[in-house]
């Protein structure tokens, strides 16, 4: 089994892909494609790349799940209106539903499961966490 | 149409057809024969491709799995016929740029247009190497993409070779076809993986931005002792020769010269190539998404470069300026214009990195 997690800060995408071996091992298959980045969201071509590059990440992988943390919509602490606009175009991925979790969602997975998933940057923890409770 | 040479039976065939005007013949098709005509009733011009059946009558593998694949840059199957039983032939549309080395043999496209084209035939690669497709094409060339001649987009073509990858396995052995795309681990094991295929398109980058092999004299490729080694051979000795060292070329990730490559290609674009083309697996571009991730990450900053009667131009697509760098009283300047206003001086400096970096900081 295959998932993808992806945290969304603003414009920036975060990716960890994880494939569950027949052992009952991880396996980080996230490879170079840890994060990419939107300069201009008004340039048409940018985000249609964008979308393109994404979506053929998906392909290569062919993930069982894929899931993006949720992000507040109104409020004081609202994300980057950007940032719904990228999860849009991540969302009109065709092969595999996208699933939306909250942070209290994880949060409170994470009280009683330990975070067991190792990354290599720091930016990639919220999405690594999200992986590993796309498993449970 | 020049086709004196092709089996009577399809040239019989093309020229008694009521409902497609064929009136064209290329040699180029590859294992099989290649016409073009005007469908009558669509009105639309189409490509036939005729290909040899074994003594079964088998041998449809190539149009069976274009009908499989559906994707916006890939070749669409229009339809499929037998005409007996040792020659079929499949339908196509046919793609009003013709093919890549056409294009490059002919001008010097705009390194957007350029990149947008390997673009384009990376997303079609993706839809052969996702799984369970499991594909790899094998003979990635400058001949096998076809470019729309009005909207530039790319199209993968020629399937002949294409092998899908056993499960629980990485790789498939090589096709022998073009030996310049060949990458370095078929030679050295006779492995082609799906990263096979990203060092090809590494290499077709590299022709499309205007860097070339060198192909009229097969000296340029060796310099000292090689060179007086080779010229002391005799024209038997010499060709073995020179395939040893393309050979050690290749695997030593050093059969592209990127000092072949405009002067206004850049670090980033080049440092795509080589990473693409890299003889080792590691540090290659491990997948399609990765490989388009490298050259999103280049567009976001680039500016469209290219050359017109011998002047180099750019344009900002953010500033919306073009910029030229031409030649005024012994003295090289850079000029812009935008909408509204006509050529004016920006820049002058008698270097041209200096004005190509001057253009690159905008």
């Amino acid at each position: 089994m295959k998932v993808i997690a992806i945290d969304i800060d603003s414009s920036r995408v975060i990716f960890y892909a994880v494939e569950k071996l027949a052992d009952g091992t991880f396996n980080n298959i996230t490879g170079d494609f840890k994060s990419i980045t939107v300069k201009d969201d008004y340039d048409n071509e940018e985000i249609r790349e964008f979308q393109s590059t994404i979506h053929s990440f998906f392909d290569n992988l062919n993930p069982d799940k894929i899931g993006i943390i949720k992000r507040m919509t109104k409020g004081k602490f609202a994300a980057s209106p950007v940032s719904f606009k990228l999860e849009g175009l991540i969302q009109c991925y065709k092969n595999c539903d996208i699933e939306f979790i909250s942070p209290i969602t994880l949060t409170a997975h994470f009280k009683k499961n330990t975070f067991s998933f190792t990354t290599q940057f720091n930016y990639q923890i919220n999405a690594a966490k999200l992986a590993q409770y796309l498993f449970s | 149409m020049k086709d004196e040479a092709v089996n009577p039976v399809i040239r019989e065939f093309v020229r008694t057809q009521a409902d497609i005007e064929i009136d064209r013949y290329s040699d180029k098709g590859g294992f099989g024969e290649l016409y073009f005509g005007k469908r009558k009733i669509f009105n639309d011009r189409v490509a036939l491709k005729f290909y040899q059946l074994d003594e079964n009558g088998d041998g449809h593998e190539e149009p069976i799995l274009l009908k499989e694949i559906t994707h916006e840059n890939i070749l669409t199957l229009i339809d499929a016929r037998i005409i007996d039983d040792r020659i079929a032939f499949y339908l196509t549309p046919e793609i009003s740029g013709g093919d890549l080395q056409n294009i490059i043999d002919n001008y010097i496209i705009s390194t957007e247009k350029a990149v947008a084209i390997v673009q384009g035939v990376l997303k079609g690669l993706t839809e052969l190497h996702k799984p369970p497709l499991n594909l790899v094409h094998r003979d990635l060339k400058t001949y096998n993409i076809l470019v729309d001649k009005n909207d530039g987009k790319a199209f993968l073509a020629d399937f002949g070779t294409i092998k899908k990858i056993p499960d629980g396995q990485d790789y498939v052995s090589a096709s022998k076809y073009t030996f310049l795309y060949r990458p370095p681990e078929v030679l050295l094991e006779n492995k082609y993986t799906k990263q096979s295929d990203l060092y090809q398109m590494g290499i077709i980058l590299y022709q499309a931005l205007g860097g070339h092999f060198p192909m009229k004299r097969t000296e340029e490729w060796m310099e000292g002792r090689k060179l007086i080694k080779f010229n002391q051979l005799n024209p038997f000795e010499q060709k073995t020769f020179l395939q040893n060292h393309l050979e050690e070329l290749i695997v030593k990730g050093k059969i592209i010269n990127t000092d072949t490559l405009p002067i206004f290609i850049g670090k980033k674009l080049k440092s795509i190539i080589k990473t693409a083309t890299n003889p080792d697996l590691q540090k290659r571009y491990s997948t399609c998404a990765d490989f388009l991730k490298a050259l999103f990450n280049y567009q976001k900053n680039s500016k469209d470069w290219w050359v017109d009667n011998g002047t180099i131009h750019a344009y900002n697509k953010k500033t919306k300026r073009e910029y030229r760098i031409v030649k005024r009283k012994e003295e090289l300047v850079t000029e812009w214009k935008n909408e509204k206003t006509d050529w004016r001086k920006d820049f002058s400096d008698n270097k041209l990195q200096k004005h190509i970096d001057n253009i690159e900081s905008k």
